[in-house]
């Protein structure tokens, strides 16, 4: 009855992430291939070059670190701040709860350019966040808050969060409840039960979250762009000023090459932590 | 007690984490009715000039009204790919579906910073953003992809709940596949459906990097156009602009709780 032919959207989603996706990826990525001559012109003779200068130039190295340092930070501050709030979306009930879930779906799907915004707002100098505290009288001068790597992580982390959120709850939510009330009858108290029981179990879930975290703040560039203002470069903002200002396509797509490696290494690792946690008998 | 202190510190750090979710927008409401241009806590009055200097500036309504149309769009492909697809895969072997769904991710995982100069490249070398209608139709198609793991999430939990059998019973009945599709399919689909337009709609509308890297004079994005009027001016203008499209998410999440439940789509296990 149901032929080959009855998978034909199959092939509308191959056809269109193959035009849109697929082969304008290898595109870019190919481009790290080629030799730069001048801005917007590309020798097609092939070089290792592109990637020789990702590990040799000195400014680059120090921009990768920079993006490192950022994105371990904002997704240590993810976790701190991030679990307390998937746990109580995925094992409280009542109104307060949706009403938390509401609040972090609804900061998701609120525009990145938007939410920078606001923490420009609050951060500046003379902003909202520092005429408050010296009008309590908790400080003299305004704190240092923005155009700094402080400011970048307060704005990154709390881009971020609603996303740690929701993929830690889901991994929360899926930790049958009578494990916790087991423990809890075996004699262990709320914290212990936590600390053997819940915590280890929604470990897949806190690496998952943190993963995808860190892969999206490395890469992201208008956050830092505004808050760091342009004194804290990050291999986003990097991209971004190869290919609009400086038209070096070649090196561009080797920075991307190297960021792509870099996170799918970092994914290899915790798929591999993962393989191991579930070897080690709790 | 004990105890009591530990459930006290629990709330604490939910309530602090909601805060700081909370704090950019409620700022930026806050100085979206502030009189003065630079912000200044407490606030010193209330006016609604940022509002009325928003709707005066053709450019910002120009783009307004491309990226609504562009998001209106690209929500109708984007959700009904994810409803055939479903329909698909519920009858094909286990392979093709997992390697589909593993393809419909992909798009969510590669950073936009990489897919921008990559939709740019692309159009540029194949001639395809040359005029308007290419260049439209590359970022239309781009944003498919994109706004594509979304619906299918919200598609594929909804599709999920229904029974084969519903389906199984209209072919016996000698009911073809467009009319089981049309007539029991899409209509039991229909909240997912909802939360499906709503996804694919906000994350269409508000994207910022591909949008920003395939921007032509006569193709600019609502989220480009702010882009670029922030950089040289920081007035609240952008503040009444934020507040308008934070109530609409807001809106528009309400609705998909109220349709099929955040719950639901989001995958949580209640």
């Amino acid at each position: 009855m149901t032929g080959r032919g009855a998978y034909w959207p199959i092939g509308v989603l191959a056809a269109v992430l193959l035009a849109f996706f697929l082969a304008p990826l290898a595109l870019f990525l190919g481009f790290s291939l080629l030799t730069y001559v001048q801005p917007g012109q590309f020798g097609p003779d092939l070089t290792l070059d592109n990637f020789a200068r990702v590990v040799a130039d000195t400014y680059t190295v120090g921009v990768f670190a920079t993006t490192l340092r950022v994105g371990l930070t904002v997704t240590a501050l993810c976790i701190v701040i991030g679990y307390p709030v998937a746990h109580f979306i995925a094992r409280e009930d009542g109104w307060t709860r949706s009403l938390v879930l509401l609040i972090v779906t609804a900061s998701l799907f609120t525009n990145l350019i938007v939410r920078t915004y606001g923490w420009i707002v609050l951060l500046t100098p003379r902003g909202m966040l520092n005429s408050a505290l010296i009008q309590a009288g908790l400080i003299d001068k305004p704190l240092k808050l923005m155009f700094n790597e402080t400011g970048v992580v307060i704005g990154l982390t709390q881009i971020m969060l609603p996303l740690f959120i929701l993929v830690a709850a889901v991994s929360i939510s899926a930790i049958p409840k009578t494990l916790q009330d087991a423990a809890g009858i075996a004699g262990a108290g709320p914290l212990r039960t936590f600390w053997r029981v819940t915590l280890p179990l929604s470990l897949p879930g806190i690496l998952n979250g943190g993963l995808l975290v860190f892969v999206l703040s490395v890469s992201n560039f208008i956050t830092p762009d505004f808050l760091g203002g342009g004194r804290v470069l990050m291999v986003g903002s990097m991209i971004y000023q190869l290919v609009s200002r400086t038209l070096n396509y070649p090196f561009a797509a080797a920075v991307a090459v190297s960021m792509l490696a870099g996170a799918a290494l970092l994914a290899l690792t915790v798929l591999l932590a993962r393989f191991a946690l579930r070897a080690v008998p709790t | 007690m004990r105890a009591r202190l530990l459930r006290l510190a629990y709330l604490l750090a939910v309530a602090v984490g909601c805060v700081y979710l909370l704090a950019p927008t409620l700022v930026v409401a806050l100085a979206s009715i502030s009189p003065t241009a630079t912000m200044r806590f407490p606030p010193t009055g209330f006016s609604m000039t940022w509002y009325a200097n928003f709707f005066s500036r053709p450019e910002f309504l120009t783009s307004l009204r491309l990226s609504a149309a562009l998001a209106v769009g690209v929500a109708v492909a984007s959700t009904l790919l994810a409803v055939l697809l479903a329909v698909t895969l519920r009858r094909a072997p286990p392979v093709i579906g997992t390697v589909t769904q593993i393809a419909v991710l992909m798009p969510a995982i590669l950073p936009t910073i990489v897919l921008g100069p990559a939709v740019l490249i692309f159009g540029a070398e194949t001639g395809l953003a040359g005029g308007r209608t290419g260049a439209l139709l590359l970022l239309a198609g781009t944003h498919v992809a994109l706004t594509l793991p979304f619906a299918w999430q919200a598609i594929a939990t909804s599709y999920a709940s229904l029974p084969p059998m519903l389906e199984e019973a209209a072919e016996v009945s000698g009911a073809s596949r467009a009319r089981v599709l049309g007539r029991v399919v899409i209509p039991m689909l229909l909240p997912g459906i909802v939360a499906a337009m709503t996804f694919s709609f906000l994350v269409s509308f508000d994207e910022p990097v591909v949008s920003l890297f395939t921007t032509r004079h006569d193709m600019i994005t609502l989220p480009t156009q702010v882009f670029t009027y922030l950089r040289f001016r920081a007035d609240p203008t952008i503040a009444a602009l934020s507040t308008m499209m934070s109530l609409i998410s807001l809106c528009l999440m309400l609705v998909a709780d109220r349709v099929v439940g955040l719950d639901r789509i989001m995958g949580l296990t209640r």
